[in-house]
C-alpha cells in the first residue's frame, strides 16, 4: 500500500527516492521508474493544492 | 536380447548410464526411463487440464503471446494521438505536405525460466497390490503447475502496482466508491488515449466498497443498490471493458499468515485479451515455447525411494506503456 506522502521538503525527496528504488526492484526500467514517478509527484502535488482549497 | 543396445540405436533411444547388458531387461526400466528425462505425457496431461479459477484469473489479468526466449517490441512513445489542430496538415500552394514520422524505441527482452521440483517420496502414495497407482505424477505435475501461476501472478501483480499513479481515497458511507474508480478510469483514458480494459478490484477493496454502500449511515440511500453490483454491472456503470475481482491468497512459509495477493487497492489499465508484440496494451506475458514444445515442461527424475518431479515455463510479464496505469489506495478513514 502506498504510504502517505510526507509534509516537509527533504522527507518528500527520501520519499520519492525510496519510491523510485522500489519501481525498478519491482521490475521497471530506470527510465519508466523515473517517469511513474515525475508523474506520482504531479499527481501529489495537484492533490494538496485540493485539499488545501 | 543380444543385440539390444545395437537395436535400441536404431529406433534412436537413448538409455542413461551405462549400456545394458546382457539378460538384462532395461528398457522398461522407470529409472532410465525417466532419469531426469523430459516427461511428455505428464506435460500434455497439463496441457489438457482445464484451467483452475486462478489460471483464468491469471490469464485475463496478463494476456499472453507466444514468443521467442529472446525478443523485441517497439516501446510505444507518447505519439499517437498527435494531432495537427494548427491546420498544419494543410498544404499550401506550391509547399510539400508536412511530413511526420512515428519514433517507437526497439526494446529486447528475454523470458525468464521458472520452476519448481517437488521430491515425492514413495511410502506416501496410495498402493493396490503392492503396486502404485498409476498417474500419481499427474497429481503431482498439477499442484506445482498451480504454484507457478501463483508465483507468477504475484509476481505481475507487483511489476502493475509500481507501473501505477496512486491517489489515496477514503471509502465510507460519506463518500462515493464508484465515482472515485469512474475518475481513476477517465484520468486512464485521458493518460492511454484509449478506455481502460480491465479494471481490478482487491478483495479487501470491495468488502470496503460493499460496507461503504450498505451503511446505514449513508445519506443517499439511493446508491445502496450499488453494494448489490455484479461485476458486469460495475464493468457498466464504470465504462470498462470489465472488473476482475482480485480475490487470490498466498502465503510465504509453512505456518505463516495468509495474506491477500492484492489489498486496499484497485488498478486500472488497458490490455487486450489476443496481444501481439506491437499493440499498444499496458501489460503483456510473453511466454516462450520451452522443451517439448508447448508452455509447460515436465521432467521426472526416479529414485530408488523417491521421485524428483520438475515442473517448468519460461515468461516475462513486462509493460511496454507505463501512460494510463492508475491505482486507488483506499481506506476507510
Amino acid at each position: 500500500m502506498a504510504k502517505k506522502t510526507p509534509a516537509t521538503e527533504a522527507d518528500k525527496e527520501d520519499y520519492y527516492d525510496a519510491l523510485l528504488a522500489q519501481k525498478i526492484a519491482a521490475g521497471l526500467s530506470k527510465e519508466d521508474a523515473e517517469t511513474v514517478v515525475k508523474w506520482q509527484r504531479e499527481e501529489d502535488e495537484k492533490t494538496s493544492e485540493k485539499e488545501q482549497g | 536380447m543380444k543385440h539390444l543396445d545395437k537395436l535400441l540405436l536404431f529406433t534412436g533411444a537413448t538409455i542413461a548410464g551405462t549400456s545394458p547388458e546382457l539378460g538384462q531387461i532395461s528398457v522398461a526400466n522407470a529409472a532410465q526411463n525417466y532419469a531426469g528425462s523430459l516427461a511428455q505425457d505428464v506435460a500434455g496431461y497439463l496441457a489438457g487440464l482445464p484451467s483452475t479459477d486462478e489460471e483464468v484469473l491469471f490469464n485475463m489479468l496478463f494476456p499472453g503471446l507466444q514468443t521467442n526466449d529472446f525478443f523485441q517490441f517497439a516501446k510505444a512513445d507518447d505519439e499517437a494521438f498527435l494531432t495537427e489542430a494548427d491546420d498544419s496538415d494543410i498544404r499550401a500552394i506550391g509547399a510539400s505536405f508536412k511530413r511526420v514520422e512515428y519514433r517507437g524505441t526497439t526494446v529486447t527482452e528475454r523470458t525468464r525460466q521458472k520452476g519448481l521440483t517437488w521430491r515425492v517420496d514413495h511410502k506416501t502414495l496410495p498402493k493396490v497390490n503392492g503396486q502404485v497407482v498409476s498417474g500419481w505424477e499427474n497429481r503431482y505435475a498439477a499442484a506445482l503447475k498451480n504454484r507457478l501461476v501463483r508465483a507468477d501472478k504475484v509476481r505481475g501483480l507487483a511489476l502493475l502496482d509500481a507501473s501505477a499513479v496512486n491517489a489515496n481515497k477514503v471509502w465510507s458511507a460519506a463518500t462515493n466508491p464508484d465515482g472515485d474508480m469512474r475518475e481513476m478510469v477517465s484520468a486512464t483514458r485521458t493518460a492511454m488515449g484509449q478506455m481502460p480494459t480491465h479494471l481490478v478490484l482487491g478483495y479487501m477493496a470491495q468488502q470496503l466498497r460493499q460496507d461503504a454502500y450498505e451503511a446505514a449511515t449513508r445519506a443517499n440511500h439511493n446508491m445502496s443498490k450499488h453494494a448489490d453490483y455484479t461485476m458486469e454491472q460495475l464493468a457498466a456503470y464504470l465504462g470498462t471493458k470489465k472488473v476482475i475481482l482480485e480475490d487470490g491468497i498466498k502465503q510465504t512459509a509453512k505456518g505463516a499468515t495468509k495474506a491477500n495477493t492484492t489489498g486496499l487497492v484497485a488498478y486500472s489499465y488497458h490490455a487486450t485479451d489476443s496481444p501481439i508484440l506491437d499493440d499498444p496494451s499496458n501489460i503483456k506475458r510473453a511466454w516462450s515455447p520451452v522443451d517439448g514444445g508447448g508452455e509447460w515442461a515436465v521432467s521426472i527424475k526416479e529414485q530408488t525411494v523417491f521421485t524428483d518431479i520438475t515442473v517448468w515455463h519460461e515468461s516475462l510479464i513486462f509493460v511496454p506503456i507505463v501512460a494510463g496505469i492508475r491505482k486507488l489506495t483506499v481506506s476507510a478513514s
